[in-house]
């Protein structure tokens, strides 16, 4: 009798700690920079779509390419149209986890690790970042950069100067739970 | 003679250098001023969920002038209005935060982006750099 209530209890108190294991949002912001000789090119996504299991910190993010704001028109053409090609790859993906997933509330370092799929190229990644875990969301931050030709982005010799071979590119998003 | 040619070569490269100024620095064109498919988020959601790739085709690189009740607002780094039903959603988000309530029939109009659909998050339709028509 003193085992089943052990287990009902145990089964009871389990139910909690798995209640919320998925954490998700609609609108990550997703920035890159690109720094070149003679010209500074930015850019903006709000729309990245993120899901995150705090159990087993299992990662997925996911961006459509076409959000990406620019300041000029010629650059969001041509970004769209020749080098990121997304009419033919219209979305960015990350597919991995978060190494060590932290199970406690505060700030935390942490290593996403996965694979990267830009401009339909896939490579294996490891992502520093930092983690902020309270009670209702869990925040997430965390800048890297990316070699442009590692995914075939090739950039014509003639605009050479005006982007760089690296982007930085930095991403903020706070999770909610998933319901 | 001679004199009249190099003015007018002159003139002529001083108008391509300014339309090369000008189309360097063109800003992106406003949602306001583009040709749109005018369609309800009832039915946008209803032609996404009957066949998403060909509501994508359709709508590819096009802007959508959007009427309907607003389910949510999200105010993030710009203001989000959600649409939803169920298993779908219209996402339209602004540049900027933009004085707004739930519960209001609206017109927005903004860029198509793309979709997203996920057996765990539903069907979501996005557009960006929105505006409100009223």
């Amino acid at each position: 009798m003193k085992d089943l209530l052990t287990i009902l209890l145990l089964t009871f108190f389990s139910l909690f700690t798995h209640a919320q294991e998925r954490y998700f949002t609609k609108s990550g912001v997703i920035r890159f920079e690109s720094k070149a000789p003679l010209e500074n090119i930015e850019a903006v996504n709000r729309s990245a779509v993120a899901v995150l299991d705090r159990s087993t910190g299992a990662l997925q993010f996911s961006v459509n390419i076409k959000g990406f704001e620019f300041k000029k028109a010629l650059m969001q053409e041509h970004f769209n149209e020749n080098y990121l090609e997304s009419d033919k790859y219209p979305k960015s993906e990350f597919k991995g986890r978060i190494a060590e997933m932290p199970a406690t509330e505060g700030f935390h370092n942490v290593a996403a690790v996965g694979k990267m799929t830009i401009h339909g190229v896939t490579k294996d990644v490891t992502i520093p970042g930092k983690l902020s875990i309270t009670k209702d969301n869990v925040s997430m931050t965390g800048v890297f950069n990316i070699t442009l030709s590692d995914y075939n982005i090739s950039i014509p010799a003639i605009v050479r100067d005006k982007i760089s071979r690296t982007v930085t590119v930095s991403v903020d998003c706070t999770l909610i739970p998933l319901k | 003679m001679k004199k009249y040619i190099l003015w007018i070569i002159a003139l002529l490269l001083v108008l391509i250098a300014l339309y090369f100024y000008s189309e360097y620095n063109r800003k992106p064109v406003s949602a306001v001023d583009a040709k749109a498919h005018i369609v309800s988020a009832e039915e946008l959601m209803k032609q996404f969920l009957a066949n998403d790739s060909l509501a994508d085709e359709q709508y590819k690189n096009d802007v959508i002038e959007l009427n309907g009740m607003v389910s949510s607002v999200e105010k993030n780094t710009a203001t989000v209005l959600v649409f939803s039903k169920e298993g779908a959603s219209v996402r339209c988000t602004f540049e900027d935060i933009i004085p707004i309530n739930d519960s209001l029939r609206v017109t927005v109009k903004g860029f198509y982006i793309g979709y997203n659909k996920d057996e765990l998050l539903g069907t979501d339709i996005m557009l960006n750099r929105c505006v409100l028509l009223k």
